[in-house]
C-alpha cells in the first residue's frame, strides 16, 4: 500500500510539474494533489447543466491565498483558466459559450488549484464535472423576490432573468404601484406573450398581459370563499383554473418549526376569458372537501388538484388539527366545449400514508406528474421535511426524486420541452428559496440539480430575500412595470357568475373577514 | 473692525466668535442634554459597508444625500463623535453663507444676523428626534451649490450651473427644486448680467426635462418621490412651520442680501446693531430649544439605550430614580427586572400604570422595535425572531433588529442564517466587534447557556410546543 501510494504520490508531482504553472506568473510549479473534492459554492459537483446556461460562477471554499481553475471540454480540448484571488470565480460568457458548445452531450472538466502563502506548492482537488446535456432549457426564469417571512412585505418585485446569461429585467414593481403586493405570476404554456399576475391592495386585480395588451379583471364572484389564487393556464388559453382559498397562519414555538399556513375554507373555480365569466368546480354531492392547487393537464382534458377532508372548525384551530388535514392528488375530467367536469377520482391516496400533497405539475409530455409531500397541511414551503416526488401516469408508480436535501424542496415547473424542472430548495440557508433545475429524461431519470448561476456567486450565501415561485418562460417578457402601473389605472373588469342554476354553493359557513391588516400581504408564496 | 463713511460694522472676528459660539452651543447641547436625539436616530438605521447597501442608493434622485447621512449618523454611535458630527454639520451653513455675503452684501454689517439664521434654524429643526441628518445635508448642499453659481468666472458659471444642474437633482432630490427658485430669486434681482433671464428659462427648461426623464425612463419611483424626496415632512406643525420659514428664507435670500445692501449707508448698519440682533436670535433659538427639549422621552430612549447595552442594574437604578412614565419605559423597566430575575421582588419599586400592558406589547407596527425584548427575555425565540424579522421588513436594517435576528438564529441551531445576519453586523463600524463574538459561537454550535450581564444571553429554547394565531 506504501509503495503504491509513493508511486502514485510521485505521478502526480511529474505531471504536475509538466502540467501546470504557477497561477499568474506563468512559472513552473508543483502541484499535489489532496484527494478531496473541494467546497464550493454553489455546489456544481457532477452536476448536469444545459446547453444555454449562463457561466456556472462559484467560490471555493477552502484556505488559499490565490486560486487557479482550469475548465477543459472533454470532449474537445477547448480551455478556459480563471485565476483568483479570492477564490470567487467567474467565468468569461464568451468563452464559457463557447466551451459548452464544445461539450455537449459530454463533460466539462474542472481542475481546482489552491496556493497558500509561503508555500512552494499547489494543492490540487479531485477534478469537478458537469455534464453537459443536449437538451436546451427555456431561457428565461420568472421569479419573485420577497422576503420570506409571516406577513409583512415592503419592497416586492417581480424579475425575469435570463438563464443564458446574467441578464434581469423587473416585470412589476410596487415602488410604482402603490407599495401592493403581487403574487401568483403564471404562464400560459410558459410563453412570454400570454400571462397573467395577481396584485393585492389599492390596485388590486389580476392583470392579463395578453400579446402586448395588459387587462385588468377581477375574476372573483359572490360564490367564492375568497380571492382567486394558485392560477393554472389551460393549454387551450382560453380557461384559467384557480383555487379560492381562506388562508391563515399561526406560529410554533419550537426552534425547527416556524409558522404553518392553512386554509380555512378552498374551493376552486375555473375562469373563462372569452365569456369573462366564472364557473364552480364542484362535485354534484358534496362540497365538503377543501380543494387547492389545480392544475391542467397538458392535453387539457384534466384538472389535478389537492383536496382534504377538513379538520379545522373556527378560525383559530388546535395544531392537532391542522396536523390532521391531509390532502390527496386528484383530478377530474373537463370538457372545454361544455365547459364541463367529470367525476373526482383520486390518483394518490396520500392520506393512507399519513402525507399531504400539493403543487401537482405534470410534464409537457404527459408522462410524469412531479408533486411536493409533506407531513400534513397545505403549505409545504415552510416544511423542512417537503420533498418532490414524481408519479409515472402511465405505470402509476410513485418514486421520491433524487433531487431532494434534507430542507424544503417545493414549489416547480417543467420546461417546455418537458426535459427540465425548476423548484424551489432551502438548502442552502434552511430559510431562503433557491431556484434549483434539474434534468429529467424521457426514462424520468434525473441528473443532478445545480442553483441558478449568479454573476456573483456569493450572492446566495448573503441574500435574505426569497426567490419565490421560478416559473420558466420561453422568451424575453415585453412587458415594463410602467405598462402594468398604466394598466393599473383602468377599472377592473368584473367577471360574471357562469354557474348554471343549481350549482351547490361552495363551503364557506366558517368564511370570516379576510381584510388584511396593514403592510400584511396574503401568504401565497 | 472697519469703518464705512464713520459706521463700525462687523468685523471678521465678530463673525467668526459667533460662528464659536454657535458651534460650542449646538456641541454641548447635543452631548449633553439632547443626546436622546441622536442616538435614538442611530438605532434607526444601520449604515452597511457594502455594494447591496450602495447600489439601493443609487436608484433615485437623492439617495446618495440619504446615504451619505447614513454613513455620518453611524457616528451617533458614541456621544462625542456624534454631537462632533451634529455640530460640524450645522456650522457649515454659518461657512458658506459668510462666503456668500463676501460675495453679494460684502461690509454690511446685517450680514451676521442674515447669515445666523439657516443654522439656528436647522438647529431648531434638529431638535426634533425625526430630523435626520440628511434633512441638514440636503440644504448645506443648496446653499453650496448657490455659492458656486455665485462665485466663478461669470459666462462660465452660468454654464455649469445648467449643464450640472441634472447631476446636482441627482444628489440632492428635491432640494435642487429649491435650488432653482433661488436662482430664480437671484436672477431677479442681485444678478444685473443681460442674460439673467435666458438662464432662468434654460434652468427651468433643464430642470424640467431632466424631472421628466428621471421619472419616465431612468427611475422606476412613485411621482412624490421626485417631488418631495428627501425633504422633511415631518407632521409636526412646529417643526413644519420652521422648515417652511427655512425654505422660504433660503429661496429669498437673495433678495434679503439685495435689500440689506440698501441699508449700505444706514445708521442701522452698525455693529452694534447687529451684535444685539445677534444675541437675540442667539436667546430666542435657545429658548425654543430648550422648549422642544422632551425629558420623558429623553428618558426612555436612554432607558432603551441600556437595555440594548444589557445594562440592566442601570435600567432599573435609572426607572426607579427618575421614572420614565409612559408605556415604553415602564416595559423595558420590566425587561430589566426579568433579565435579572427582579420581576417579583421589585415590580412595584417603579411605576407600573399600565398594569399588565407594560409587561407585554401589543403586535403592530407601533411597537415593532421593542416587543421583541419581551419574547427574547421569556425564551420565546420564535415569537421574538418574528418580531425583529417584520422590523428589518417594514423599516429596513436596524442595530436591534439585525443583533436579534443573530441572536435569535443561534439560539435555535439555524446558524446558516445567523451567519448571514452576523456578516451585515461584520460590515458596520461599531457592530462588528460584537458579530465576531457571537460568529465563532457560530461556528462552533456547542449549546450554550445563560451568561447574564455579559452580553450573551443565550439559554435553552422554549422546549414547550405553542402555537398560537395571528389575529
Amino acid at each position: 500500500m506504501l509503495l503504491k501510494y509513493r508511486i502514485h504520490l510521485v505521478l502526480t508531482l511529474v505531471i504536475s510539474i509538466l502540467t501546470f504553472t504557477r497561477c499568474g506568473s506563468g512559472e513552473m510549479e508543483t502541484a499535489v494533489k489532496n484527494n478531496r473534492e473541494p467546497l464550493i459554492e454553489p455546489d456544481y459537483s457532477g452536476v448536469t447543466i444545459p446547453p444555454n446556461v449562463a457561466p456556472m460562477n462559484f467560490c471555493i471554499r477552502e484556505e488559499g491565498n490565490s486560486f487557479k481553475v482550469i475548465a477543459t471540454s472533454v470532449n474537445s480540448g477547448y480551455q478556459i483558466k480563471v485565476n483568483s484571488g479570492s477564490g470567487i470565480i467567474r467565468f468569461h460568457e464568451r468563452s464559457w459559450k463557447k466551451l459548452l458548445k464544445n461539450s455537449i452531450g459530454d463533460k466539462i472538466e474542472i481542475r481546482i488549484f489552491s496556493h497558500k502563502k509561503d508555500s512552494e506548492v499547489l494543492e490540487e482537488y479531485n477534478t469537478v464535472y458537469l455534464h453537459v446535456s443536449e437538451d436546451p432549457i427555456d431561457p428565461y426564469l420568472v421569479y419573485r423576490l420577497i422576503y420570506p417571512g409571516y406577513y409583512s412585505w415592503s419592497h416586492i418585485k417581480i424579475i425575469q432573468r435570463s438563464i443564458e446569461s446574467f441578464e434581469e429585467k423587473s416585470i412589476f414593481d410596487n415602488g410604482i404601484m402603490e407599495k401592493n403586493c403581487a403574487n401568483c405570476h403564471s404562464f400560459n404554456r410558459n410563453s412570454a406573450d400570454r400571462f397573467m399576475m395577481h396584485i393585492r391592495g389599492s390596485l388590486g386585480g389580476t392583470y392579463f398581459y395578453e400579446d402586448g395588451k395588459v387587462t385588468r379583471v377581477e375574476p372573483k364572484i359572490d360564490a367564492m370563499p375568497g380571492g382567486a389564487t394558485y392560477p393554472s393556464w389551460h393549454p387551450g388559453g382560453r380557461f384559467v383554473a384557480f383555487s379560492s382559498n381562506q388562508v391563515r397562519q399561526s406560529f410554533y414555538s419550537i426552534p425547527e418549526k416556524n409558522i404553518e399556513v392553512f386554509d380555512l375554507v378552498s374551493a376552486l373555480v375555473v375562469y373563462d376569458r372569452k365569456n369573462n365569466e366564472t364557473i364552480s368546480v364542484t362535485d354534484k354531492d358534496t362540497t365538503k372537501y377543501l380543494q387547492t392547487f389545480p392544475s391542467w393537464s397538458p392535453d387539457g382534458k384534466y384538472l389535478y388538484f389537492c383536496r382534504a377532508h377538513p379538520f379545522i372548525s373556527g378560525t383559530n384551530p388546535e395544531l392537532e388539527q391542522i396536523q390532521k388535514t391531509h390532502y390527496d392528488l386528484a383530478r377530474k375530467s373537463f370538457d372545454p366545449e361544455s365547459r364541463s367536469f367529470g367525476e373526482t377520482e383520486v390518483v394518490f391516496n396520500a392520506t393512507e400514508i399519513n402525507k399531504s400533497v400539493s403543487f401537482p405539475r405534470v410534464s409537457p409530455d404527459g408522462k410524469y406528474l412531479v408533486f411536493t409531500l409533506s407531513d400534513y397541511g397545505t403549505f409545504p414551503i415552510w416544511h423542512q421535511e417537503a420533498d418532490l416526488y414524481m408519479l409515472d401516469l402511465q405505470k402509476g408508480t410513485i418514486q421520491k426524486m433524487n433531487i431532494n436535501s434534507d430542507r424544503t424542496e417545493s414549489y416547480h415547473t417543467w420546461s417546455l420541452n418537458g426535459k427540465w424542472l425548476v423548484f424551489s430548495s432551502k438548502r442552502i440557508d434552511g430559510r431562503s428559496a433557491r431556484p434549483y433545475f434539474a434534468h429529467i429524461d424521457s426514462l424520468g431519470n434525473q441528473g443532478k440539480e445545480f442553483a441558478l448561476p449568479q454573476k456573483d456567486p456569493s450572492l446566495y450565501s448573503r441574500m435574505l430575500e426569497s426567490f419565490n415561485i421560478p416559473e420558466f418562460v420561453n422568451g424575453q417578457i415585453k412587458l415594463r412595470p410602467r405598462d402594468l402601473a398604466s394598466a393599473s389605472k383602468q377599472a377592473a373588469i368584473k367577471a360574471k357568475s357562469g354557474n348554471p342554476p343549481g350549482t351547490p354553493a361552495v363551503r364557506n359557513e366558517a368564511k370570516i373577514d379576510t381584510a388584511l391588516i396593514k403592510n400584511e400581504r396574503p401568504i401565497h408564496e | 473692525m472697519k469703518k464705512t463713511n464713520n459706521i463700525r460694522t462687523v468685523s471678521q472676528t465678530d463673525i467668526f466668535i459667533s460662528q464659536g459660539i454657535f458651534f460650542a452651543m449646538v456641541f454641548l447641547f447635543f452631548c449633553f442634554v439632547g443626546n436622546y436625539i441622536i442616538y435614538f436616530q442611530e438605532t434607526q438605521f444601520l449604515f452597511v459597508f457594502s455594494g447591496d447597501y450602495l447600489h439601493e442608493h443609487l436608484l433615485k434622485p437623492g439617495a446618495l444625500l440619504e446615504y451619505t447621512a447614513r454613513f455620518l449618523s453611524q457616528f451617533y454611535h458614541s456621544r462625542l463623535s456624534g454631537s462632533l458630527i451634529v455640530s460640524v454639520i450645522l456650522s457649515l451653513p454659518l461657512i458658506i453663507t459668510y462666503l456668500i455675503n463676501k460675495r453679494l452684501i460684502n461690509g454690511i454689517s446685517f450680514s451676521l444676523v442674515l447669515l445666523l439664521l439657516p443654522s439656528c434654524l436647522l438647529l431648531l429643526m434638529q431638535a426634533n428626534y425625526y430630523h435626520l441628518m440628511e434633512y441638514n445635508l440636503g440644504f448645506l448642499l443648496v446653499l453650496s451649490y448657490y455659492l458656486f453659481s455665485i462665485s466663478s468666472g461669470k459666462k462660465l458659471r452660468q454654464v455649469f450651473v445648467i449643464i450640472l444642474f441634472p447631476l446636482f437633482y441627482y444628489l440632492a432630490g428635491a432640494y435642487a427644486m429649491i435650488f432653482a427658485v433661488m436662482y430664480i430669486v437671484h436672477n431677479l434681482f442681485p444678478e444685473k448680467d443681460k442674460q439673467k433671464y435666458i438662464h432662468s428659462l434654460l434652468l427651468l427648461l433643464i430642470a424640467a426635462v431632466t424631472f421628466l426623464l428621471s421619472w419616465k425612463i431612468l427611475f422606476l419611483q412613485p411621482i412624490e418621490q421626485f417631488i418631495l424626496f428627501p425633504l422633511p415632512l415631518l407632521k409636526d406643525p412646529a417643526y413644519k412651520a420652521v422648515f417652511i420659514i427655512l425654505t422660504s428664507y433660503i429661496v429669498l435670500y437673495p433678495l434679503l442680501c439685495r435689500i440689506a445692501g440698501k441699508f449700505k449707508e444706514s445708521k442701522l448698519n452698525s455693529r452694534i446693531y447687529s451684535l444685539i440682533s445677534a444675541i437675540l436670535v442667539f436667546g430666542i433659538i435657545i429658548f425654543l430649544v430648550v422648549k422642544t427639549f422632551k425629558p420623558q422621552t429623553a428618558r426612555v430612549v436612554k432607558l432603551e439605550r441600556l437595555i440594548f447595552e444589557e445594562k440592566w442594574q442601570e435600567a432599573i437604578r435609572l426607572q426607579e430614580k427618575k421614572p420614565a412614565r409612559n408605556l415604553i419605559g415602564e416595559y423595558f423597566y420590566n425587561i430589566a427586572l426579568s433579565e435579572t430575575g427582579l420581576l417579583c421582588d421589585r415590580l412595584f419599586y417603579g411605576p407600573q400604570d399600565f398594569l399588565a400592558g407594560s409587561l407585554v406589547l401589543p403586535w403592530g407596527d407601533v411597537h415593532l422595535d421593542r416587543g421583541a425584548y419581551f419574547y427574547y427575555t421569556i425564551g420565546l425565540m420564535n415569537e421574538a425572531h418574528r418580531w425583529a424579522y417584520k422590523e428589518m421588513v417594514v423599516f429596513g436594517y436596524r442595530p436591534q433588529n439585525i443583533r436579534m435576528l443573530a441572536k435569535t438564529s443561534l439560539i435555535n441551531g439555524d446558524y446558516a442564517m445567523a451567519r448571514k445576519y452576523l456578516d451585515i453586523l461584520k460590515k458596520t463600524i461599531y457592530y462588528r466587534k460584537w458579530a465576531m463574538g457571537f460568529e465563532k459561537l457560530a461556528d462552533n454550535p456547542a449549546p450554550y447557556k445563560i451568561s447574564s450581564g455579559t452580553g450573551t444571553k443565550i439559554e435553552d429554547p422554549y422546549k414547550k410546543q405553542l402555537f398560537h394565531s395571528i389575529q
